[in-house]
């Protein structure tokens, strides 16, 4: 990959696709921002441009720094005016067949030199390359929300990527001025996997009726240094979101009883009480009223 | 008042409590030649003879003692210890209760968890069983804050809440490691960057001693009987080479000039 401006395609202007663009024209990359819908697009635009002058106001990043990154930021209206594009990462939504035509697409008109990295956290890397004719040129880039400020970014070799591939995307990651991490394709990678242990124990804990959730969440930080307990975490991310992301890494090992979900999420997503941004979850967040 | 405590154990959570409480100003006591493995522990305290010899050699130790802290994932300890003492036993690789049940002052058993690193202000989990005595509790309460320590209690259970966790965590990294998923670095800095843990699952497992995890998994699939329990093999496979963590020099990682 040469060492000049390199043109990076982003399909999906939402919260992801909008992060990795922003992190990418920081890092001195041109980058061509697609969405299905332009309203998406021009938001996703919009959302890139405050936070980057955000990040000016807190000295993160110079002013003319700022403003030359923005002008290498190009919306394109139709995905095939990505076809000179090195590297494209796909962010659209975590839907399997959503994604393989996506690929389908990207592969009849990409540049055969091309990497095509899919930002997924659940998905299997090799079934989207299976739906192009280059798998070997397929890899999984795992980032984090929210992607500026989340420094680690899981490299996902599918079945059939080509190992060269997977150094190429580890170099273009830190251009992007991330930490990388190779991991292999099997479900919830790494993180999402091993983290799956601090809500699924502290729910089996719970569910036994001895302790309340707020006593552990005080026992965890107290004893393990961890920022949050389990219960705050899992209202933070919304547990709706938590639970499906546990059902699907249990499904993914074939219902292996370490990764059995707990009946308190599925009641807590019935309730409705789905974490702070329905104003209650395990806790109330009397601030924010829609709950 | 607690001016003598005596730690059996030779687990780093042992001498993590040796150094804080030698530093708050109490006298501590270890036993002069703590079994190296828990096959010559077990073979010590389940034959009278080797027990006894062993208990005398403890000594005034044992008897001088105020408090008798046992810091292994193992459940022996000296079921004739006096009434006068309070008796602290690491709830990891069995509950509290269990541990109690042998021991003649049954009432002045707590159970308690903490796990290495150790720094002032942690936590330190405490349990009763169903025959400890409230004095016994909050004796055991105000020990570990005289040493810095906050107590929390909470229900009694192979590796109470904190351990208890961690060691899943900890469990799911060594199933992940053994299958290939990523090295032990990249898993390490995943949990670090990915989900703000303060230590990477591997090398927390490597102070803890693999040797406790291994006890607090092996605790709770003997207390619950369900798979999910399940010791990652590659645990395992450590521990039976001596490879228990750092303090060997080898654990998930390899340790040079410790």
């Amino acid at each position: 990959m040469n060492e000049g401006v390199m043109t990076i395609g982003v399909v999906g202007a939402g919260t992801m696709g909008a992060g990795i663009a922003q992190v990418a024209i920081l890092g001195g990359c041109r980058v061509l921002l697609h969405d299905a819908l332009d309203a998406a697009l021009a938001k996703g635009r919009s959302r890139i441009a405050q936070s980057v002058s955000r990040a000016v106001e807190r000295g993160h990043v110079q002013a003319d720094a700022a403003e030359e990154a923005l002008s290498r930021l190009e919306s394109i209206t139709h995905l095939t005016e990505m076809r000179d594009a090195e590297f494209i990462i796909e962010a659209a939504p975590e839907d399997l067949s959503l994604k393989q035509r996506l690929f389908a697409e990207l592969d009849g008109f990409a540049d055969p030199g091309a990497i095509l990295a899919t930002n997924t956290s659940s998905l299997s890397i090799t079934a989207i390359a299976g739906a192009t004719t280059r798998p070997d040129r397929v890899v999984g880039m795992h980032f984090f929300n929210p992607v500026p400020a989340m420094a680690l970014v899981e490299v996902v070799a599918g079945q059939r990527t080509d190992p060269g591939v997977v150094d190429e995307t580890m170099a273009v990651a830190r251009r992007l001025g991330k930490t990388p991490v190779r991991a292999k394709d099997t479900p919830g990678f790494i993180v999402n996997r091993i983290a799956r242990h601090f809500s699924l124990e502290a729910l089996r804990i719970l569910g036994e009726g001895r302790v309340t959730y707020d006593q552990i969440d005080r026992v965890v930080k107290g004893a393990g240094r961890f920022r949050m307990g389990p219960f705050e975490l899992m209202d933070l991310i919304g547990i709706d979101v938590n639970f499906a992301v546990s059902r699907s890494v249990y499904e993914a090992f074939f219902h292996d009883p370490r990764f059995r979900p707990h009946p308190i999420q599925q009641r807590m997503v019935e309730s409705g009480l789905l974490g702070r941004k329905t104003g209650r979850g395990f806790y109330e967040y009397p601030d924010n009223p829609k709950g | 008042m607690d001016r003598n405590v005596l730690i059996l154990g030779q687990s780093p959570l042992a001498e993590a409590l040796a150094e804080l409480i030698g530093a708050a100003g109490l006298v501590v006591h270890r036993p002069p030649a703590w079994p190296e493995t828990r096959e010559d522990l077990d073979a010590i305290f389940t034959d009278q003879d080797r027990r006894e010899h062993y208990l005398r050699h403890l000594g005034e130790a044992y008897r001088e003692a105020d408090v008798v802290i046992e810091a292994e994932a193992s459940e022996w300890m000296d079921p004739e210890l006096s009434e006068r003492t309070l008796i602290l036993t690491a709830a990891l690789g069995h509950s509290a209760a269990e541990a109690a049940a042998d021991i003649h002052a049954l009432h002045r058993v707590v159970g308690f968890a903490v796990l290495p690193p150790m720094q002032k202000g942690q936590a330190v989990e405490l349990a009763a069983t169903p025959w400890t005595e409230a004095r016994a509790l909050d004796q055991a309460g105000e020990f570990f804050r005289s040493v810095g320590l906050e107590p929390a209690v909470v229900p009694d259970g192979p590796g109470l809440v904190f351990p208890r966790i961690l060691c899943m965590i900890i469990n799911e990294a060594a199933f992940a490691l053994m299958e290939g998923v990523a090295s032990a670095e990249d898993i390490d800095t995943a949990m670090k960057l990915g989900t703000n843990y303060p230590l990477g699952p591997l090398e927390w497992a490597d102070q803890i001693g693999l040797d406790q995890v291994l006890g607090v998994l092996e605790g709770l699939h003997q207390e619950y009987g369900e798979d999910r329990y399940r010791a990652a093999p590659l645990l395992r496979q450590l521990v039976r080479a001596g490879h228990r963590g750092r303090a060997t020099g080898r654990g998930f990682y390899t340790y040079t000039g410790t």
